[in-house]
């Protein structure tokens, strides 16, 4: 009996062998940024948040700031300026601006995806000007950086945006035929906006998507549940609210080089209308004709959408990935070089469910 | 009984005897370890996504051995050790038994060493392990000599505990893509019997029945609940690899070594935010039956042999794996002990086909004579 209490006894006190770290002693790094300066150079800024007193319920953020050579040199660096040891764990978004990203950020991914303190979820972004800027910056809402540029993601990625983060990433990274791309954002006077998307070819930035062919690409590349679809305004601008949308990605295998069918089928209904050229909204081919101007806008975007990515050699759609589960002995060189010349169909069909509640 | 079965022995005293149903949990928490948190990488080596067909085929593999190996013990009616002393005498049969018993005692040293360094790489970089063993192998003692009834009920509630774990399997489901995972069967069978060969590791364990099998009550009746334990590893494996293979592109499944921890990685409830960490200690019920199970039959081998003291051969080997476990302290000799184990195992399952035909036709030869 005695010596079953000396073990549980033991055991309560052995747990106080590992060291403890509390909240309050560690600075816990929410958003990290990087800064291409010149080649084996490179500037870092940390955001940390700093809570305030109780009462007065303010989160200020601190900012650190140091040029570093190489990554572990950077942790460093930024060690030597914290008063605190820092923390990884609640890291949420990671940026790059665009001249480092366009050198590549395979080193990053690297570190990443090694730190089991790190999440699968956390946000990855392309900065189009200084990183070390927006980080900075003041902006209105009252939250850190790190919650703004956070919040922004997951609202677009709800909608309009493709879904992306780091293991989105890495997975298109290390995989064959396939390559990543990340939000393309820009800082605006005091707000952060997302302004396309920027495009890789392993982990070198070669393209972007502009704003218009934004949601495009999300019907290419996953269903999409909800979106709004703005329509150019030749005969009137009208704004699509999609509802559902359906994607099949078929390959003909017989032919040496192969050939993709993409079917995309959307839902939606029309929930803006401003009447130029329009005669009547009650017309039942209206609706039959804006199906087919909402589909030939898709096609259209679509089609020069995936010839810049044939033209850059980057494979976004991942064509490459799914022909090589379809195909025996794929061959990755060879599909390198037929990429360019691949043909591509794209069929769009638009079905417009409804106009709202009002005529 | 029969008359051999007589002579031989092995008669257990009913209060020790454990019901047949329990065969399932017994058979089902030895072959889940720790192979099961990173064996995507290693099958996935050989024939990449098609791999999941070599856990099929591994697994039909292990049904036919568990059948095999239900023979031999019903012809005998004893345990491995009565055997190896029918069949090859007193000391090379010893000697046999024996390595059986050191194999046993390497199987929990693997899966002692390599959770620990799970604990030391996602968890405490800087535990110190010769406390966390001690404390460890003090529970593992504990457990082992309450016998074996005791651990078989550990090994159910282990079971039903870890289950609901499968649940989270959900998550990455739900964020990877069915696209890319299309039935091609562009590897060659070499490459898909190589890939079997690597699953191997994750199902070493039913080689346990050699031991326990008295302890069964109606020995016979056990036979469907102990495939049945199989049938519901194969399954776990099966579903476990096809979750990963959606979740992971296929190159990337080679640069990730814990596949299942880090699919639980973005597992995400409003209250907690890493669950890797609840996963792992509650890894910790499927760890603590299985070095506990390797120990008991480890140390019953010797009781066996040389009527050796049981609790004190568990203290030996407890003591044996503690220092072991201090000396082996990096990854690249853990990596190492995984891949040794996998081969001993390896040659241990194939051993049981050769015993096979050496007992069908020993105990043909003798009932002849016998007669």
């Amino acid at each position: 009996m005695n010596r079953k209490w000396i073990c549980v006894l033991l055991v309560i006190f052995l747990t106080g062998c590992q060291q403890i770290y509390s909240v309050e002693d560690r600075a816990i790094v929410q958003i990290l940024g990087y800064d291409y300066v010149e080649k084996d150079v490179l500037k870092g800024t940390v955001g940390i948040p700093q809570y305030g007193e109780e009462e007065v319920r303010t989160v200020e953020e601190l900012n650190l700031t140091v040029n570093a050579e190489s990554l572990k040199d950077f942790s460093q660096q930024v060690e030597k300026e914290s008063s605190k040891p820092l923390s990884m764990g609640k890291l949420a978004v990671t940026l790059y601006n665009q001249k480092l990203a366009e050198s590549g950020i395979d080193e990053f991914l690297d570190v990443l995806s090694r730190d089991p303190r790190v999440g699968r979820n956390i946000y990855l972004g392309v900065v189009d000007g200084e990183v070390q800027e927006l980080i900075e910056g003041k902006y209105n809402q009252n939250e850190t950086t790190a919650k703004y540029v956070k919040g922004i993601m997951e609202n677009n990625m709800q909608r309009n945006f493709p879904k992306t983060n780091l293991h989105h990433f890495l997975y298109a990274y290390y995989a064959e035929g396939l390559d990543g791309f990340l939000p393309y954002i820009k800082k605006r006077n005091s707000h952060i906006q997302i302004s396309g998307v920027a495009l890789f070819d392993g982990g070198k930035m070669v393209s972007v998507v502009t704003d218009e062919d934004v949601l495009t690409l999300k019907l290419l590349l996953e269903e999409v549940k909800e979106g709004a679809l703005p329509l150019s305004p030749e005969m009137g601008s009208v704004g699509m609210e999609i509802t559902d949308s359906n994607l099949k990605y078929e390959v003909d295998n017989s032919k040496d080089i192969p050939e993709f069918d993409i079917k995309v089928k959307v839902t939606g209904f029309i929930n803006e209308m401003k009447e130029q050229e329009l005669e009547s909204t009650q017309t039942p081919g209206l609706v039959n004709d804006l199906e087919t101007e909402f589909k030939n806008h898709l096609k259209a975007s679509a089609d020069k959408m995936i010839a810049k990515f044939q033209e850059d050699q980057t494979d976004p759609l991942g064509l490459g990935n799914i022909l090589k589960n379809r195909r025996r002995n794929f061959d990755k060189e060879k599909w390198e070089e037929q990429y360019p010349e691949v043909p591509v169909n794209v069929d769009v069909e638009v079905k417009i469910t409804g106009t709202g509640i009002s005529l | 009984m029969n008359k051999i079965s007589g002579k031989q022995g092995v008669q257990i005293p009913e209060q020790f005897l454990v019901t047949p149903m329990f065969v399932f949990f017994i058979i089902h928490s030895m072959q889940v370890g720790v192979g099961i948190l990173g064996f995507e990488g290693y099958i996935a080596e050989h024939s990449g996504f098609d791999s999941w067909i070599s856990i099929i085929m591994a697994g039909v593999f292990i049904h036919l051995l568990l059948w095999m190996l239900y023979n031999i013990l019903r012809d005998s009616g004893g345990d491995i050790v009565s055997i190896h002393r029918d069949v090859f005498g007193k000391y090379i049969g010893g000697f046999f038994s024996l390595i059986l018993s050191i194999y046993f005692l390497l199987l929990a040293l693997t899966v002692l060493r390599t959770f620990l360094e799970v604990i030391q790489v996602w968890i405490f970089p800087s535990i110190r392990i010769e406390f966390f063993t001690l404390v460890f192998l003090m529970l593992i003692y504990y457990l082992v000599i309450g016998g074996f009834r005791l651990v078989t009920g550990f090994c159910m509630i282990s079971v039903i505990l870890t289950l609901p774990l499968l649940l989270l399997k959900f998550f990455p489901i739900d964020v990877g893509s069915v696209n890319y995972l299309y039935p091609a069967i562009e590897h060659s069978l070499t490459d898909l019997l190589k890939s079997a060969k690597a699953t191997i590791l994750s199902f070493l364990g039913i080689e346990l029945l050699f031991v326990f099998y008295p302890f069964i009550k109606h020995p016979q009746r056990s036979v469907k609940w102990a495939h049945f334990g199989v049938f519901f590893t194969v399954l776990i494996y099966l579903a476990t690899a096809l979750v990963a293979f959606i979740y992971y592109s296929e190159e990337q499944l080679e640069h990730v070594t814990w596949g299942t921890i880090s699919l639980w990685k973005i597992v995400e409830f409003p209250f907690i935010e890493r669950f890797e960490y609840i996963g792992i200690a509650l890894w910790v019920y499927v760890i603590v039956p299985n070095i506990c199970l390797a120990m008991w039959g480890a140390s019953r081998i010797p009781k066996r042999l040389f009527n050796a003291n049981q609790k004190l051969m568990i203290v030996v080997y407890c003591a044996i794996l503690y220092i072991l476990t201090l000396f082996l302290d990096d990854r690249e000799i853990v990596e190492k002990i995984n891949t040794f184990t996998s081969q001993v195992g390896f040659y241990v399952l194939l051993y049981i086909p050769l015993l096979f035909v050496i007992t069908k036709v020993f105990y043909k030869v003798r009932n002849q004579h016998e007669s």
